[in-house]
C-alpha cells in the first residue's frame, strides 16, 4: 500500500502539535522524541492485516498563515480538523476551514473532527451535540481526544487509517455506490447538485 | 592547394587526370580550401576527423547536427563513444555535393533556412527555385535570341560561381569565436559523377574491414552462448535481444558492476560514480537512449512550460526499463518500493545534472517579469520585521544556529539536481527543528514563522528560480508525500507569504507598517544577524520581566488590564473601535525604536523611559482596580475577553478587524496625509511618524484640551493608557 497524506488543520494553539506528539510517543521513547521532526511524521498503521503508511503534515494554525495552507493540502487524502473543547470559537472556526478545503481540494476527502483536551471536562464550553452535528453535516466522524492523557488518540488514528484505506480503494474504481458516499465527506456536494440541476435544465431546453 | 586531407587530394588528382574537368582545375588553382564531391549518389560512411572539420568549418546549426565546410560539404554530426571515451567524430553521412548544395542560395539567412529543412524538402525547393529562375530568365531575355541561348542557360545553372561571406565557427575552443571570411565557391560546368570518385577503392576496403570485424564479434558471441547456454534463464520480456546478450555477464564484469554500484550507493549524488555506473556495458542501450534524449533536449527543445513534464516522463520511462532489466533483477537486493525510488532518484540526478543549464534557461524564458528582482525588493523592504511581528517567541531562537543556516542556504546554487537541493533545504530545517526542540517539541505553529524570518534576512541568490526549478522537475507526487516535500512547501509558502504581505499579516500597527515598508534608505546588507536576534531576545526578556513584576503585584494578567483600561475609555468616548489591533503595538513600537539605535547597549535611554512608564503603569492599575467603575467594566470585559483577545487569531475577530480596517484605514491614511500626526504636531510642533514616548513624557498632560485628547485617541489608542499613567503620576 502506498503512502497516504493526511493534513492536520485547526486554529492556533488548539493542540494539533500535542496530538502529533502523543501519537509519536506511543511508540517511541521520550528521549528519542527530541530528535524527531515535529512537523512531519510517517507512521505505519495496521488495519486488519493490511498496512498503511500515513504521512502526516502539520500546518500553522495562525490566522495570518491561512492563505498558505492550500499548498499543504495538495494530494492529501484526509484531513484531521482539531478544535478545543474549552473554546467554542475553535469549533466555529472549523467551518471556515471546511469551506476553504472545499474550495481548494475540490474532491472528496476523508474528514475527522477531533475535540482536543477532553481531560478538562469542567471547563467544557463546546457541547458534544454541536460538534457532532457539524460532523454529520460535513460527513465527518467526531472524536473526543486528550493529547495529555493519550485518551482515544490511537483509536482515532486507527479509524482514520481504516477510512483512508476504504477511500483509496473505492476511488480506484470510479463506480461509487451511494452507500459509500455516506461514509465519506462529500466536499463538493453543492457543486454536484448544481451540475445535476444544470443537466436537468439542459434537458428541458 | 589542399591541406590536411589525403582524401581530397586523392580525389582531385583523380579528377584532374580526366579531360572533362579541365575547367575545374583552373578554377581551383587560386582557391585555398576546397572539396569537390561527386554528384548523384550520396557518399556514406566517410568519417572526417575533428581536425579536418575544424579547419574547414563554416557553419554549424544550433542543434549541432549539421555542418557546412568552407568547401561546400554539408554533413551530419554524430558523436561516437569508443572505449568508454566520448569522441566527437563528424560523420559525413548523406553528403550533399558541392555543386548542388549551395546552388541558388547566396544569403546566409536563406542558407540557415535551408539547413533546417529535411532532405526531401530541400530538393523540392531547389526544383521550385530552378523553375522560377528559368521563368525569370526567360522573361528577361525574351527579346534576345532564344534558341541558341536556351542550351547555354542550362549550362550556366550548373556552373554559377559566387562569393559569399559567412561566419566561421571554431569548434576547438568550443566558444564558437566568430571570424568572418570571404569564401569563393566554384561549381563545375559538368556534373561530377560518382564513377569518377577515386576513393571508391578506399571505401570498399573499409567496408571489407568492417565486415571482418563483425564476423569476429559474431564468432565471439557464439562462443559465449555455448558457454552460458546451460545457465540460460529464458526471459521472454520485451527487452531487446542486445540487452539479453549483454545480460550474461562474465565474472569480471559482474565484479566491476558491483563495485561501481557499491560506490554509488554510498554516495548517490556523485556525478562521476553515476557516469561510471552507466558506462558499465550492460546498459548500453539505455545509455544511448539517455544521450539521445539529452542531446535533443539541449539542442532542440524549446517548450518552456511543458519541459518539466517532458523530462519527468522520460525519467519515469527509463527507470521503468531499467528495473525490468535482467541484470538489475539479478544483482540488486532491495525491496521493490525502495529500489523504485532509488532508481528514479538516480536517473533524475544523472540527467538533470547534465541538462541543468538549459533547464534553467527555459525557466527564465517562461517568466514574463523578473520575479527574482521583485522578490528581492519586497524582501529588502521587509527587513524591519522582527520575530515578535510573526508572533514567534525570540527566546526559543539561537542566533548562532540561525546565522549558520543562513550561511548554508545560499549554497543551494552549487548543487544541480532537485533532489540535492531538497536535501539541503531539509538539512537546514532539521537544524532549526533541533533548536526549537530544545524548548520543547514544537510544531508548524513555530516552525513556519522562524523559517519566514530566515527567508527575510538571508541573501539567497536565485531563490525563486530554484524553487520553480524544483517544482517543475520533481514530480508533484514526490513533493507532496515526502519529508523533503514538506520542507519544500514551507519554503514555497514562505515566499508566497512574503510576496502577498499586508499590514494585517503582521502583528504590527498598520501605520508603522506602511511607514516602514515605504522607507527607502535601509542598510540592507550591513547588519549582523546575530546581534539583531540578541537584541530582540533582550528586548523580549526586558518586557517579560516587567510583565512579571506586574503580575506579582496584581496577580492578574497585565495584558488584559491594558485592554480593559483602553476599552473603558473607548466606551466613554465611543471612538477608537480600531484600537484592537493597536493595543498590542504599544510595546512593539518601543522595540522598534530600540532596534533603530545602532549602539547595542540594551540600557539606552528609551529603555529607561520604558521602565519608568511600566513602574507607573503597575501603580495606576492598582488604582484602577480599586475603582468600582473599572471593576464593572472589567468583569464584563473578562467575560468577553476570550472573544476579543487579539492573541487568538480567530477568523471572526479577524473579519471584524478587517472590516474595521476597510472603512477606517482609508480614513486614517487620509488623516495621516492631511494632518500628519495631529497630536504630536500640536504638542511639539514637530512631525514624527513613529511615536516617541520620550517626547511624550515631556508634555504636561494638563495642557491638553479635550478635543486634542479625543483626536489623539483616534489616532493612537495606545497613547491613552500612558496618558492616564502620566496624569496619575502628576496627581500623586
Amino acid at each position: 500500500m502506498k503512502k497516504q497524506k493526511v493534513v492536520l488543520l485547526g486554529k492556533g494553539r488548539v493542540g494539533k502539535t500535542s496530538i502529533f506528539k502523543r501519537f509519536l510517543q506511543n511508540e517511541f521513547h521520550d528521549n528519542e522524541v527530541t530528535t524527531i521532526q515535529p512537523q512531519y511524521l510517517e507512521k505505519q498503521v495496521k488495519v486488519n492485516t493490511e498496512k498503511v503508511t500515513l504521512s502526516i503534515w502539520d500546518t500553522a494554525g495562525q490566522e495570518r498563515f491561512r492563505g498558505l495552507n492550500p499548498l499543504f493540502y495538495r494530494n492529501s487524502k484526509a484531513a484531521i480538523m482539531v478544535y478545543d473543547i474549552t473554546d467554542q470559537e475553535s469549533l466555529d472556526s472549523l467551518e471556515d476551514w471546511l469551506a476553504e478545503l472545499k474550495n481548494q481540494v475540490g474532491h472528496k476527502i476523508v474528514l475527522m473532527i477531533v475535540g482536543n483536551k477532553s481531560d478538562l471536562k469542567k471547563k467544557r464550553q463546546v457541547s458534544i451535540e454541536d460538534a457532532e452535528n457539524l460532523a454529520k453535516k460535513v460527513g465527518a466522524q467526531h472524536f473526543c481526544v486528550s493529547a495529555k492523557t493519550g485518551e482515544n488518540i490511537d483509536e482515532m488514528f486507527h479509524e482514520l487509517a481504516k477510512r483512508v484505506m476504504k477511500f483509496v480503494k473505492e476511488n480506484k474504481t470510479p463506480l461509487n455506490t451511494t452507500k459509500s458516499r455516506r461514509n465519506f465527506a462529500l466536499v463538493n456536494e453543492d457543486v454536484e447538485t448544481k451540475k445535476k440541476k444544470k443537466k436537468n435544465n439542459d434537458g428541458c431546453c | 592547394m589542399i591541406q590536411n586531407t589525403k582524401l581530397n587530394h586523392q580525389f582531385l588528382q583523380g579528377i584532374f587526370h580526366k579531360p572533362k574537368y579541365k575547367d575545374l582545375k583552373r578554377k581551383l588553382a587560386d582557391f585555398e580550401l576546397s572539396l569537390v564531391l561527386p554528384i548523384g549518389k550520396y557518399i556514406q560512411g566517410i568519417s572526417l576527423t575533428f581536425e579536418l572539420i575544424a579547419s574547414h568549418l563554416i557553419f554549424i546549426n544550433k542543434q549541432k547536427t549539421i555542418f557546412v565546410t568552407s568547401n561546400g560539404v554539408v554533413g551530419k554530426i554524430k558523436q561516437i563513444e569508443k572505449n568508454n571515451l566520448r569522441k566527437s567524430y563528424f560523420i559525413c553521412k548523406n553528403v550533399i555535393p558541392a555543386t548542388r548544395c549551395i546552388m541558388g542560395i547566396l544569403n546566409q539567412g536563406k542558407y540557415k533556412q535551408y539547413l533546417d529543412l529535411t532532405q526531401d524538402q530541400r530538393f523540392k525547393q531547389k526544383q521550385k527555385q530552378k523553375q522560377k529562375k528559368n521563368l525569370n530568365k526567360n522573361k528577361n531575355k525574351k527579346n534576345k535570341k532564344k534558341k541558341k541561348k536556351n542550351k547555354k542557360k542550362n549550362q550556366d545553372q550548373n556552373s554559377t560561381d559566387f562569393d559569399f561571406r559567412c561566419k566561421i565557427l571554431n569548434i576547438e575552443t568550443r566558444n564558437f569565436d566568430l571570424i568572418q571570411k570571404e569564401i569563393k565557391v566554384y561549381s563545375t560546368k559538368f556534373p561530377l559523377y560518382y564513377k569518377d570518385c577515386p576513393w571508391l577503392d578506399f571505401i570498399q576496403e573499409k567496408k571489407k574491414q568492417c565486415q571482418m570485424e563483425k564476423e569476429r564479434e559474431k564468432e565471439k558471441e557464439k562462443l559465449m552462448k555455448k558457454h552460458k547456454s546451460k545457465n540460460k534463464n529464458k526471459n521472454n520480456n520485451g527487452t531487446t535481444t542486445r540487452l539479453q546478450h549483454r545480460s550474461k555477464l562474465t565474472k569480471e564484469r559482474k565484479n566491476e558492476f558491483m563495485k561501481t554500484f557499491g560506490k554509488l550507493k554510498k554516495d548517490p549524488q556523485n556525478f562521476e560514480f553515476s557516469q561510471q555506473f552507466l558506462m558499465c556495458e550492460q546498459f548500453y542501450g539505455l545509455k544511448i537512449k539517455i544521450s539521445k534524449f539529452v542531446q535533443h533536449f539541449i539542442s532542440d527543445y524549446s517548450d518552456s512550460e511543458k519541459c518539466g513534464k517532458f523530462v519527468r516522463d522520460f525519467i519515469k520511462e527509463i527507470s521503468k526499463q531499467y528495473r525490468q532489466h535482467p541484470i538489475y533483477q539479478e544483482i540488486i537486493t532491495m525491496s521493490k518500493f525502495e529500489s523504485k525510488i532509488w532508481i528514479y532518484n538516480f536517473f533524475e540526478n544523472y540527467i538533470l545534472n547534465i541538462i541543468y543549464d538549459k533547464a534553467i534557461l527555459l525557466l527564465k524564458k517562461s517568466w514574463k517579469t523578473d520575479k527574482e528582482h521583485d522578490f528581492i525588493q519586497t524582501r529588502n523592504r521587509l527587513r524591519f520585521v522582527e520575530l515578535r511581528h510573526l508572533e514567534q517567541d525570540p527566546t526559543s531562537i539561537d542566533p548562532e544556529v540561525i546565522s549558520n543556516v543562513m550561511k548554508i542556504l545560499p549554497q543551494i546554487n552549487l548543487v544541480r539536481s532537485p533532489l540535492e537541493k531538497l536535501q539541503m533545504i531539509s538539512a537546514c530545517s532539521h537544524e532549526i527543528n533541533k533548536m526549537l526542540c530544545k524548548k520543547g517539541v514544537k510544531g508548524a505553529d513555530d516552525f513556519i514563522p522562524t523559517f519566514i524570518y530566515i527567508l527575510i534576512y538571508s541573501n539567497i541568490p536565485n531563490l525563486i528560480l530554484n524553487v520553480e526549478y524544483i517544482k517543475k522537475f520533481r514530480s508533484s507526487e514526490k513533493l507532496s508525500m515526502t519529508e523533503n516535500g514538506f520542507y519544500f512547501t514551507t519554503i514555497a509558502s514562505g515566499i508566497k507569504y512574503l510576496e502577498n504581505i499586508k499590514e494585517t499579516s503582521l502583528t504590527i500597527d498598520p501605520l508603522t507598517f506602511h511607514h516602514k515598508i515605504n522607507q527607502k534608505n535601509h542598510n540592507h546588507n550591513n547588519y549582523d544577524i546575530k546581534q539583531r536576534i540578541k537584541m530582540e531576545i533582550q528586548n523580549y526578556e526586558n518586557s517579560k520581566e516587567k510583565g512579571e513584576t506586574n503580575i506579582n503585584k496584581n496577580n492578574i494578567d497585565t495584558k488584559k488590564k491594558r485592554r480593559n483600561t483602553v476599552q473603558v475609555k473607548q466606551r466613554k468616548t465611543n471612538k477608537g473601535t480600531s484600537s484592537e489591533i493597536n493595543k498590542k503595538n504599544y510595546n512593539i513600537k518601543m522595540k522598534n525604536e530600540n532596534d533603530k539605535n545602532p549602539n547595542p547597549n540594551p540600557n539606552n535611554n528609551n529603555n529607561n523611559s520604558q521602565k519608568k512608564i511600566t513602574k507607573s503603569q503597575s501603580f495606576i492599575l492598582e488604582q484602577f482596580e480599586s475603582d468600582e467603575q473599572f471593576d464593572l467594566f472589567g468583569k464584563l470585559d473578562v467575560k468577553n475577553e476570550k472573544k476579543k483577545n487579539i492573541f487568538d487569531n480567530s477568523p471572526i475577530n479577524k473579519r471584524k478587524n478587517e472590516n474595521i480596517w476597510d472603512s477606517k484605514n482609508s480614513d486614517l491614511n487620509n488623516k495621516q496625509k492631511s494632518q500628519d500626526q495631529v497630536p504630536f504636531q500640536n504638542f511639539n510642533g514637530s512631525i514624527n511618524t513613529t511615536m516617541d514616548f520620550g517626547k511624550f513624557n515631556e508634555i504636561h498632560p494638563n495642557s491638553l484640551k479635550l478635543d486634542q485628547i479625543n483626536e489623539m485617541f483616534n489616532m493612537y489608542p495606545n497613547l491613552l493608557y500612558s496618558y492616564f499613567v502620566k496624569l496619575k503620576d502628576l496627581e500623586n
